[in-house]
């Protein structure tokens, strides 16, 4: 009976066995499946969970002027963004939400639902740090803050044209922001996290891409001379009541640009857009028909050709000459003039003379070697070349307008080079933007026949010359001054002007050449004279005074030690 | 007898690195902690460096100086006439 009761139960035993042989293959089984078989799928979709790939920020370069004074920074800023699926999930603290960031509640639920199937939207860009201090304390889920760079520019509307602007991205939009974009820009990094369910960042795996910042650039730029020619030229523009002004300062050795003003400007940090005539940097995108103050070209080209010397005169034919069915004036009858005396008194009819008896081609010559009618190749977005014509297209008026500076346009900058290779004794620099020492220039004028023109202009601003407003106490001054009408509909008006004073300081030791132009003068004077040579003394002045640059007038030197006992 | 030391041994050596592991488990924890904090700090002090730039350009804004040097401490840009030049 025990053995057969034995034997019956046996089967149990193997039967248990067996179920646990089947849960253990099971298992095992499943293992293998999950371990090998869905492994990839597995993988790829913890991942996703885990696994992001977070922006290294990188700022955009900075732009310094040449003593190293910040012109536009970089600075962090926090911009608030969200995963709209977790986002959606917590609805009831939306109100919070939007009352901290500062949206309406139907922008923001806008905002969320139109873009529901993306991982990343902005809600807001550039918070201050208390909202975004703020936005964090709420810690609502899917509501994240990412750091940004806004630009922002110290000194203001004081270079507001020059310097030009960034994008919210901060991708260089217009100016020196947009001309050395591709050397400013910053190239944010990647590196690959893991994260909790929470969104917190627990674990750092791989930099995918360094971040590369942006170069910073040391303009020729000097802010306190900008400052200066800013203000002054502001101050000029507002009791003028012109339509606009531009001062432009060149380095006569190196060829960089000192200061380049406008008024009126903009804040270039405020938010409202300001209209686009005051963001164009006027010196560089419009050109102007230069008028008197190309009239030491002409007297330079008549000394090179031989064809006139210092003491050839010339007779003014009583302030009026008719050629080709145009009227050339003079605002008197001067009488007879020598070669200075034509520039002191800036007469139209002995400089269209002049300019007549020339070879077309030596005219033109000078002109296209001083860099008239071609690009200044600086980079600057939206340059103006300006018009030159050749010879060959040539009617005598046309070649007499030239000789006192009609029938061509160039832009300020352009004005402003031409007298930099004057004072350069004939040596033209490159221009440049950027602070450097000097390079070989080119020399395209005799060095003789520069001085004796710059010799000329110095008694332009002698007490009875038109640029007498430009003379600056201690230093020698040349200067030309330029009164011109503006076209308006097709013919030239007598209302509209453009008043203009170049020159070169100081004369004997050419340090800097100065453009002052205001355009549209409406307030009764309007005179190169009497509008932009006070501006140019001022800026003038200023930079004499920053540059160390040392009185060289020696007949006010020795009236000054005479006079000063101490 | 004889067959178990090289067992063991590896046994042990096991141990060890198990142990090894979660030691360096650890350490990079409390490292990745420490870099954390770190670009925390960096972060701060850039923007802490970018609000001190943008208050130095309001402070020493030319046109303020020139108001403050002008209006507080009345300086004057000296009349040529009462300039003497020193040659040197």
């Amino acid at each position: 009976m025990k053995v057969a009761r034995r034997v019956s139960y046996d089967w149990r035993r193997r039967l248990v066995l067996g179920l646990f042989l089947l849960v253990g293959i099971g298992l095992v089984g499943r293992a293998v499946q999950l371990q090998y078989a869905e492994q990839e799928f597995l993988t790829a979709q913890g991942e996703s969970r885990q696994l992001r790939t977070v922006p290294i920020p990188a700022s955009r370069g900075m732009l310094l002027d040449r003593h190293g004074e910040p012109l536009a920074i970089s600075t962090p800023v926090q911009s608030a963004w969200a995963e709209p699926k977790r986002l959606l999930e917590a609805q009831d603290r939306w109100p919070e939400l939007a009352r901290e960031l500062d949206l309406s509640r139907l922008k923001l639920k806008r905002q969320v639902l139109e873009r529901q199937d993306r991982k990343f939207v902005y809600l807001r860009r550039q918070i201050t740090p208390d909202q975004a201090a703020k936005v964090r304390a709420l810690q609502i889920p899917g509501v994240g803050l990412v750091t940004e760079y806004r630009r922002y520019y110290p000194a203001g509307a004081v270079a507001a044209q020059l310097i030009g602007g960034t994008d919210i991205d901060d991708n260089g939009q217009e100016g020196l922001e947009l001309a050395f974009d591709s050397r400013l820009r910053a190239q944010p990094g990647a590196r690959r996290v893991r994260q909790d369910r929470h969104g917190r960042i627990i674990g750092d795996l791989a930099q995918v891409r360094p971040p590369k910042h942006g170069e910073n650039l040391r303009l020729g730029i000097d802010l306190r001379l900008q400052y200066h020619a800013y203000r002054a030229l502001e101050a000029a523009v507002l009791e003028h009541r012109a339509q606009s002004g531009t001062v432009v300062v060149l380095d006569v050795v190196t060829g960089e640009v000192l200061a380049m003003a406008q008024a009126p400007s903009f804040n270039p940090n405020g938010r409202r857009t300001a209209p686009p005539d005051r963001r164009r940097n006027r010196a560089v995108t419009d050109p102007y028909e230069p008028g008197s103050v190309m009239k030491p070209f002409t007297i330079l080209t008549a000394l090179m050709t031989g064809v006139y010397d210092e003491n050839s005169r010339f007779d003014t034919n009583q302030g009026q000459w008719r050629i080709g069915g145009r009227l050339i004036q003079d605002i008197r009858d001067f009488g007879e003039l020598d070669l200075g005396g034509v520039l002191v008194k800036s007469s139209n009819v002995a400089a269209a003379r002049i300019a007549l008896d020339l070879p077309g081609e030596a005219l033109w010559e000078t002109l296209d070697r001083l860099g008239f009618g071609q690009s200044l190749r600086v980079g600057y977005p939206g340059e103006t070349v300006g018009v030159l014509r050749e010879p060959q297209h040539w009617v005598p008026v046309d070649q007499a307008a030239l000789g006192y500076g009609y029938g061509l346009s160039a832009t300020p900058l352009h004005i402003a080079q031409a007298y930099m290779v004057l004072g350069n004794r004939g040596v033209r620099q490159p221009i440049s933007f950027l602070a450097r020492p000097p390079s070989d220039g080119e020399r395209v004028l005799p060095h003789e026949f520069c001085d004796a023109v710059l010799r000329m202009m110095e008694k332009i601003t002698q007490p009875t010359g038109t640029a007498r407003r430009a003379r600056i106490p201690g230093y020698t001054v040349a200067a030309k001054t330029g009164t011109v009408q503006k076209i308006v509909d097709g013919a030239y008006s007598k209302k509209h002007h453009v008043a203009l004073t170049a020159g070169i300081v100081p004369a004997r030791h050419p340090r800097l050449a100065i453009l002052v132009l205001v355009d549209s003068p409406s307030a009764g004077r309007y005179y190169g004279g009497q509008v932009a040579a006070p501006v140019f003394r001022e800026v003038a002045h200023e930079a004499l005074r920053l540059m160390n640059i040392s009185p060289d007038d020696r007949e006010w030197m020795t009236r000054a030690s005479a006079g000063g006992a101490g | 007898m004889r067959s178990m030391i090289p067992w063991s041994l590896l046994l042990l050596a096991n141990l060890a690195v198990a142990i090894g592991v979660v030691y360096v488990k650890h350490s990079n924890q409390m490292m990745f902690k420490q870099i954390q904090e770190q670009r925390e700090t960096y972060h701060r002090l850039q923007t802490d460096w970018g609000r001190l730039l943008l208050e130095q350009g309001t402070l020493a804004a030319y046109a303020r100086v020139e108001q403050e040097a002008v209006r507080r401490l009345r300086m004057h840009r000296p009349d040529p006439s009462k300039v003497n030049l020193l040659s040197p």
